[in-house]
């Protein structure tokens, strides 16, 4: 498909959009002429307008319960290596920081709170283990002493 | 703090921004890099802004890399365009990355939440995004760019217009045409 037919495809097919609906048909036919591929491009074209609804209206880094920002985190520092997307997640107060071991239950991950307000109530940060386990999709939380 | 490699960043953003797309591979490791220590300066705010759009940051990620006096920020769609491409190589590299591994794994055990299959899922269409994106820049390199600057450099259509120095319409017409073939292509997957 050439740049030309393209350019042809798409002019077809704005002054289709540009007419109220009852009339695009028979525009597109004495637009297209004999020219059968072109027209099973264009009304192609004018049916994938009508589908295509919410393509593209939301943007990439959204909807996860992570802030836009800690997805951003998460992209930027899963490029250091080990990939796992569980490391530099937020669970509620806790950020993941990284696994400490594996095993038949599930991956053993240390996790840092970075609630502001318990940071103040201690001097250190309170590491935890995080016990993800894989088959009933919950968070066993175990303090380390 | 270290010193900060500008000479060689701002040379390589004048190289982008003068349209050699390759630039951008040597760029990112500095851009990812900076963009991280953005990222994790917010985040451990006692309130992370919530509002804040990732866009923002790789804006100041590279306002910060770049020696302003050399680089010629004048023309706006230069700012914006490199932004936007970054942005998306970020997100693309990361879901062709994150998709290969998931491959062969059996994801749905390890789910703790909803997100992380809407993340896999999220991936795959980035991805198909992409390869449809590269499709449309072969035979209309101008709705390829609409599509970046709207869609991963997170511009309004008025915006995207003013950057591009052309009627809102027009950019109207060019984000109608690419939505309908960009779903189109994407459908063949």
């Amino acid at each position: 498909m050439t740049p030309e037919h393209w350019r042809q495809v798409e002019e077809i097919f704005q002054a289709a959009l540009d007419l109220v609906p009852a009339e695009r048909s028979t525009y597109v036919s004495q637009a297209c002429a004999d020219d059968s591929g072109l027209r099973r491009d264009v009304e192609a074209m004018l049916s994938q307008h009508e589908s295509a609804g919410n393509l593209l209206e939301k943007p990439p880094y959204g909807e996860t319960e992570l802030s836009a920002l800690a997805a951003m985190e998460a992209l930027a520092t899963e490029d250091d290596g080990d990939g796992d997307p569980m490391i530099g997640r937020r669970l509620g107060a806790y950020s993941i920081e990284r696994e400490v071991g594996r095993g038949g239950m599930g991956a053993v991950y240390e996790a840092l709170r970075v609630d502001k307000e318990f940071a103040m109530r201690v001097p250190y940060p309170h590491n935890i283990s995080l016990c993800i386990t894989s088959h009933d999709s919950s968070a066993d939380f175990m303090t380390r002493s | 703090m270290g010193e900060k490699p500008t000479e060689n960043v701002t040379q390589l953003l004048i190289e982008l921004s003068n349209g050699d797309r390759e630039a951008v591979d040597l760029l990112l490791p500095v851009i990812y890099d900076e963009l991280r220590k953005l990222a994790a300066n917010y985040l451990r705010r006692e309130r992370p802004d919530h509002t804040l759009q990732p866009t923002a940051l790789v804006h100041e990620a590279y306002l910060r890399l770049v020696d302003q006096t050399r680089a010629n920020w004048q023309n706006r769609a230069h700012f914006f365009g490199v932004a936007a491409q970054i942005m998306r190589r970020l997100l693309v590299d990361h879901a062709r990355k994150h998709n290969a591994e998931k491959r062969g794994q059996d994801f749905q055990k390890l789910s703790l939440d909803e997100n992380i299959d809407r993340t896999v899922e999220r991936s795959a269409e980035l991805i198909a995004l992409d390869d449809a994106l590269k499709a449309l820049a072969a035979f209309d390199e101008q709705k390829a760019r609409v599509v970046e600057l709207r869609y991963f450099g997170g511009l309004s259509i008025e915006e995207t217009a003013d950057v591009l120095g052309v009627a809102t319409v027009t950019i109207k017409r060019h984000w109608r045409f690419a939505k309908a073939w960009l779903y189109g292509e994407m459908q063949k997957k």
